[in-house]
C-alpha cells in the first residue's frame, strides 16, 4: 500500500510537471551567437536564477547534462556529500550497480566504458570506501558536463559516456575556503590570492575520521586499520590578459589492513596525477590550449602470514595504470557560420594487470605498454538560425609491444529547431576504446582489471545513434526544460569475467582463463524533465530500456540480459526553500527541504533454484580431512547445482525515498550550512540478492535507513 | 581479495540485512542425465528428475528408452535395474566416440556424446634419481588427473589384481613438479622452493604443450598408489568445474559464495548431468625400492 502511494505521488507530481510546462508560453529564444559553438560545451547557465533547484542546467537537449557542485548536491547520497560522480546516477540513461556505489552504466555499457576527466586528466580510479563516494571535491569545482552521445571527438579512448569536470580558475581573486564536518568526511577548501589578479593557490584535503572512531572501539585482536584521503591542489597565473597557466596536483589514497596474529593483508589505491595547462586566447578566433600531465593509478595487495613451522610466507600482487599524454588543442572561429576545433594527443600507457596467482614466487608483473597518437577535427556548422550541426573524426594509432592497430571515431550531433523552443537532437557516435575494463563483476564497483587491446583482445568498438526532441520555456519566473528521445547502441569486442566468483576466490591461474570477448546491445527511451522556479525546482528522469550481452563461454553461448540491465529506471528530485528570513544577529536564514524518489526495475541474478545427483569426485569416499568444511561444501559433493539461465533471475523493484533538510545561515563574511539527510528513509530493504542458507532462501539488501549531519562553513 | 571483498561488504552489508524470503522454485521438470563411459563390463546410466534446492529426493525416470552408440553404431539398450539406475551390458573394446540417446515420453530427445580414448600416457620410471625417488613420464596426452592413496606399507600386487583398499586414504595435499598443473584447488600456503605447490586431493595435469616426453615426479609418493586418470574432455570440465564449486564453499561466513556464478559442466542436451569416459593407469608405489612394484593399465 505504501508503495502504491508513493508511485501515486510520482506521477501525480510528473502530471503537474507536464502540464504546467505544455501550459506555458514561450520566451525563450534560441542563441545562435557563437558562445554556443564550441563554448556550448562550456556554456554557462545563463538561463537560471541566482539560487538553484534543479538538477542539471536547463541546456541539456538529450544527450548532455551540465551541473555544478550545487546541482549535485540535488542528490542525495549515504554519507551526505555532495558527488558530482553519483549525481550521474539521477540521469536518464544510467543504471546503478550495488545500491549506494559509484558502479554506474550508462546506456548498457560497461562501468568502465565511461570516460572521467579531472581536468583533462583521464582518471580510472573515481571512488573512495569501494565506491562509497567519489573521489572529487565538490568545492573546486567549477562545472560537470555528463555525456551519452554526440561526443566531441577531442575525448577519444571511451566507449560509453563522458563525464568532464572542471576545476575553478581562481587567477588571484580574494581569499575564501570552506571546512566541511561529517561522520563520514571531514574536509578543508581554501583559495589563497598569492598575487592580485594573477596568482592563486586552491587546496583542498579530505579525509575520513570514522574508522579511528571504530578502531578505538574495537577490542578483538583481530582488527583493522582504514585511511581514507584526497588532496588537490591548483595554481593557476595569468600572465597575460589572454594567457594562463595552471598546475595541478590530484592524489586519492585508500588503504585497508587487515591484521592478526597469524596472518595480515593489505590493500592499498589510489590515483596520483599533475598537470600543466597552458590556455591562450591568441586573436579573437583563435584559442590554443598545450596540456601535460601524468598520471597513476595503482592497486595493490599484500599477504603476509606465518605457517606451524613459523616460516613467513607472503603474497604481492600489484595492478597498475601509469599514463603520461601531451595535447595540444586549437579552436578557430572560421567564419561566424564555421568553427573548427583540432588537435594532437599523444598517450604512453603502461599497463600492469595483475597477473596470477602465484604464492611460491613472490611477485609476477609483466607491464604491458601502449603508445596512443590520436588527430582530431572537429566543425560546427550553423547554415541558419534553426540548424546547427556538429561533426567529428578522431583518427587513433595504437602500438601495443609487436601489436599496431588503428581506428577512427565518428561523431555527429545535429541541433534542428523546430518552432523557437522547440527542436530535435539527432547524434552518431563510432567510439573506440583501446583498453578493456573487465566487466562482469556482480557489485559493479568501480574496481576493474585493465589491459591494453591486443591480439585476441581488440579495442571495443561502440555505435550508437540516438534521435530526440527537446523543449525549454519560460512561464513567468519558472524555466522548464523537457526531452523525449530514443537511442540504439551496439558494443564489440566486450571482455567479460566468465565467472565472477572465480575472480574473487583467486580460482584461475592468470586473467586470460576466466575471460571471453563477446558483443552487446543496448535501446530504450529517456525522458527528463525539470522545472526551476524562484523556490522550488524539480528534475524528472525516466529510462525505458533493454541491454543485453552475447558470450561464447557464458550462458552456452545464448545472448542473456546484462547485469545491470533495468527496463525501468525512475528519479525524481524536488528541492524547496520553505522559508527565508533574518534572524536577530541580521543574518540571512534558509531553509531548505530536498527530496529523492528512486525506483528501479530490480536486480538481475544467476541463481541456482534446483539441484540435482552428482557423479562425485573420483574415491570420494576415501578422504579424511582434518579441515572441516561448511554444511553447503558436503552437499555439494553428492548433488549439483543447476543454475539459472545468465542474469534470469529479477528480483523485486527497487524503490527508495530520501529527504534532506539545510539550515543555511548567510552573513556578510560567512555562511554555514547544517544539513540533516536520512538517505531511504523509509528503510526498504531492496533486495540486492537472493542466496540459500541454513535451508532456506535468503534476501540480501544492502542499505538500510542511513541518517546523516553534516555542518560546513564557507568564507 | 575475499578478505577485502569481505570488508566492504560489512561497510554496506553489516547495517543492511540478511532475512528469510519466500521463493518458488521453476516447475519445468529437468531431466537428469549420469553415465561415465569405462573399461568395465557393465555401463552404468542413472536417469533422474532435478529436485529443489535444498531436497536431495530426486524422483526417478521411471518409463524411458537410452540407447548407446559406438562411432555411430547402435550398440544396445539400458535396462532398468533399481531406482533411477540402467545397466548395459557392455565392455569397450577401444578408442572413440560415444553417443547416448535418452527418449522420454512428452519429452524433447536427451542426447550427449563423448570420446573414450586408450593407451598408455604415462609410465613409470625404473631407475632412481639422487633423492631415491621413482619418476613418471607422460606422453603428450592431452588434460589428466593424478590422485594418489597412502598405504600403510610397502606391498606388491600381482599384475592387474592392484586393488584400492577400503582402508586407503586418498592423500589430501598432493603436489607434482608436472610443468603444467591446474592451480584452481592449489593450497594457499608457501612451500620451500625445493618442495612442490600442494593442491587439495587432486592434480589436474594440463595438456603438455612442449614437444616429447615429461618426466616429473608425485609429491609426497612413499608407500602409495597413484592413480592418473586419462579422461574425456567432458569429464575434465565436469570435474575441474564441480571441484571449483566446492572451493566457493570452503569457508564459512565468505561472502563470496553469495556471488556464486559458477556453472557445472554439462554436456546434455535438452536436460543436465554429464556423459564422459575414462580409463586409469594404477601404479602401486613402495618407499623400498627393493620390493617389486606392478602397476595396472587400462
Amino acid at each position: 500500500m505504501k508503495i502504491q502511494l508513493y508511485l501515486r505521488t510520482i506521477f501525480a507530481i510528473c502530471f503537474i510537471t507536464v502540464f504546467s510546462t505544455f501550459k506555458s508560453n514561450a520566451t525563450i529564444r534560441f542563441a545562435t551567437d557563437s558562445t554556443t559553438r564550441f563554448a556550448e560545451d562550456s556554456v554557462k547557465n545563463v538561463l537560471m536564477p541566482a539560487t538553484v533547484y534543479s538538477a542539471f542546467n536547463s541546456h541539456n537537449k538529450g544527450n548532455k547534462y551540465s551541473y555544478n557542485a550545487l546541482e549535485a548536491a540535488a542528490s542525495i547520497s549515504v554519507i551526505g556529500e555532495p558527488d558530482v560522480l553519483r549525481h550521474i546516477s539521477s540521469m536518464p540513461g544510467v543504471s546503478q550497480g550495488i545500491e549506494s556505489s559509484l558502479g554506474l552504466f550508462v546506456r548498457g555499457a560497461s562501468n568502465g566504458g565511461n570516460g572521467l576527466y579531472f581536468n583533462d586528466i583521464p582518471i580510472y580510479n573515481s571512488s573512495h570506501l569501494f565506491g562509497l563516494f567519489s573521489v572529487f571535491p565538490a568545492e573546486v569545482i567549477e562545472r560537470t558536463d555528463f555525456q551519452m552521445g554526440g561526443f566531441s571527438s577531442s575525448r577519444g579512448n571511451l566507449s560509453s559516456s563522458l563525464l568532464d569536470i572542471k576545476v575553478k580558475d581562481k587567477f588571484g581573486k580574494k581569499l575564501c575556503g570552506k571546512v566541511t564536518l561529517s561522520p563520514y568526511l571531514t574536509g578543508g577548501y581554501s583559495a589563497i590570492p598569492l598575487k592580485k589578479d594573477k596568482i592563486s593557490l586552491q587546496f583542498a584535503y579530505r579525509t575520513s575520521f570514522l574508522p579511528y572512531f571504530i578502531e578505538l572501539l574495537n577490542k578483538e585482536a583481530d582488527g583493522f586499520n582504514v585511511r581514507v584521503n584526497d588532496v588537490t591542489a591548483i595554481l593557476d597565473y595569468k600572465f597575460l590578459k589572454n594567457s594562463d597557466l595552471k598546475v595541478l596536483y590530484f592524489s586519492t589514497f585508500d588503504s585497508f589492513k587487515l591484521y592478526g596474529e597469524v596472518e595480515s593483508r593489505s590493500l592499498n589505491c589510489g590515483t596520483q596525477s599533475i598537470s600543466l595547462t597552458w590556455n591562450s586566447k591568441i586573436t579573437r578566433k583563435l584559442d590554443l590550449k598545450c596540456l601535460y600531465y601524468k598520471t597513476k593509478n595503482f592497486q595493490n595487495e599484500t599477504y603476509k602470514g606465518f605457517l606451524a613451522q613459523q616460516i613467513e610466507s607472503s603474497l604481492y600482487v600489484n595492478s597498475k595504470l601509469s599514463e603520461s599524454a601531451y595535447l595540444v588543442n586549437v579552436d578557430y572561429m572560421i567564419s561566424p557560420l564555421l568553427s573548427v576545433n583540432s588537435g594532437i594527443n599523444l598517450q604512453n600507457q603502461q599497463f600492469t594487470p595483475i597477473s596470477q596467482r602465484n604464492i611460491k614466487v613472490a611477485v609476477s608483473q609483466n607491464s604491458l605498454y601502449s603508445t596512443l597518437m590520436s588527430l582530431y577535427l572537429n566543425c560546427l556548422y550553423t547554415p541558419a538560425s534553426f540548424i546547427t550541426a556538429k561533426l567529428g573524426v578522431r583518427y587513433t594509432s595504437q602500438k601495443h609491444n609487436n601489436y599496431s592497430n588503428s581506428g577512427i571515431d565518428w561523431h555527429f550531433l545535429t541541433h534542428i529547431y523546430c518552432a523557437k523552443n522547440f527542436g530535435l537532437e539527432v547524434t552518431y557516435d563510432k567510439m573506440n576504446q583501446y583498453y578493456h575494463s573487465i566487466e562482469g563483476m556482480p557489485t559493479g564497483w568501480s574496481v576493474h582489471l585493465l589491459i591494453p587491446s591486443s591480439y585476441g583482445y581488440p579495442q571495443e568498438i561502440t555505435r550508437q545513434a540516438y534521435l530526440g526532441g527537446f523543449w525549454q520555456n519560460k512561464f513567468k519566473e519558472t524555466y522548464l526544460n523537457l526531452t523525449i528521445g530514443a537511442y540504439y547502441r551496439r558494443m564489440e569486442n566486450v571482455l567479460s569475467y566468465v565467472s565472477a566468483s572465480k575472480v574473487f576466490l583467486h580460482e584461475t591461474s592468470s586473467w586470460q582463463e576466466n575471460v571471453d570477448i563477446g558483443r552487446g546491445k543496448s535501446y530504450g527511451l529517456e525522458i527528463s524533465g525539470s522545472i526551476q522556479g524562484r523556490n522550488f525546482g524539480s528534475t524528472l528522469a525516466y529510462t525505458l530500456s533493454k541491454t543485453n550481452r552475447t558470450f561464447a563461454k557464458i550462458n552456452k553461448g545464448k545472448t542473456f540480459p546484462f547485469k545491470f540491465d533495468r527496463r525501468h529506471i525512475l528519479n525524481l528530485q524536488t528541492k524547496c526553500t520553505l522559508l527565508r528570513s533574518k534572524n536577530r544577529q541580521g543574518k540571512q536564514v534558509e531553509r531548505i527541504l530536498n527530496n529523492v524518489i528512486a525506483f528501479s526495475s530490480g536486480n538481475r541474478a544467476t541463481i541456482a533454484f534446483l539441484q540435482y545427483p552428482a557423479v562425485e569426485p573420483p574415491y570420494w569416499e576415501h578422504t579424511h580431512s582434518s579441515i572441516i568444511h561448511s554444511n553447503e561444501y558436503y552437499n555439494n559433493i553428492y548433488d549439483r547445482q543447476l543454475m539459472s539461465s545468465r542474469n534470469g533471475y529479477k528480483m523485486e523493484n527497487y524503490f527508495r525515498i530520501d529527504l534532506a533538510y539545510t539550515l543555511k545561515k548567510s552573513s556578510k563574511k560567512h555562511v554555514s550550512e547544517l544539513t540533516f539527510s536520512v538517505f531511504n528513509v523509509f528503510n526498504r530493504h531492496n533486495i540486492y540478492n537472493i542466496i540459500y542458507e541454513d535451508d532456506e532462501w535468503k534476501k540480501v539488501s544492502v542499505v538500510p535507513i542511513m541518517p546523516s549531519i553534516r555542518w560546513s562553513i564557507s568564507w | 581479495m575475499r578478505k577485502y571483498f569481505f570488508f566492504a561488504f560489512l561497510l554496506y552489508v553489516i547495517s543492511g540485512c540478511i532475512e528469510p524470503v519466500n521463493i518458488v522454485p521453476p516447475k519445468d521438470k529437468v531431466v537428469v542425465v549420469n553415465c561415465l563411459i569405462t573399461y568395465q563390463d557393465f555401463q552404468t546410466l542413472k536417469l533422474n528428475y532435478a529436485a529443489a534446492r535444498g531436497s536431495s529426493n530426486y524422483e526417478e525416470v521411471t518409463n524411458a528408452r537410452a540407447s548407446l552408440y559406438f562411432n555411430g553404431e547402435y550398440i544396445g539398450d539400458f535396462q532398468k535395474k533399481g531406482f533411477g539406475e540402467w545397466k548395459l551390458k557392455y565392455r569397450p573394446t577401444g578408442k572413440g566416440e560415444y553417443k547416448l540417446v535418452v527418449n522420454i515420453p512428452n519429452h524433447d530427445e536427451i542426447t550427449a556424446t563423448t570420446y573414450l580414448g586408450a593407451g598408455r600416457k604415462v609410465w613409470r620410471c625404473r631407475q632412481l634419481d639422487s633423492k631415491y625417488k621413482k619418476h613418471f613420464k607422460a606422453s603428450s596426452a592431452g588434460a589428466f588427473w593424478a590422485f594418489a592413496f597412502r598405504k600403510d606399507k610397502d606391498s606388491t600386487y600381482a599384475s592387474m589384481n592392484i586393488k584400492i583398499d577400503k582402508e586407503f586414504r586418498l592423500i589430501e595435499e598432493i603436489g607434482s613438479n608436472y610443468p603444467c598443473i591446474d592451480s584452481f584447488n592449489i593450497i594457499d600456503e608457501e612451500v620451500p622452493m625445493t618442495y612442490s605447490q600442494k593442491h587439495y586431493f587432486y592434480l589436474r595435469m594440463l595438456d603438455n604443450l612442449t614437444a616429447g616426453e615429461v618426466d616429473f615426479f608425485i609429491d609426497p609418493l612413499r608407500s602409495s598408489i597413484v592413480v592418473f586418470r586419462m579422461s574425456s574432455n567432458e569429464y575434465d570440465q565436469y570435474l575441474k568445474s564441480s571441484l571449483a564449486k566446492l572451493n566457493i564453499y570452503d569457508a564459512e561466513g565468505d561472502p563470496a559464495r553469495w556471488l556464486n556464478d559458477s556453472e557445472i559442466y554439462s554436456n546434455v542436451k535438452n536436460g543436465t548431468g554429464i556423459f564422459a569416459a575414462y580409463y586409469d593407469l594404477i601404479y602401486n608405489c613402495n618407499d623400498n625400492p627393493a620390493i617389486l612394484e606392478y602397476d595396472f593399465g587400462i
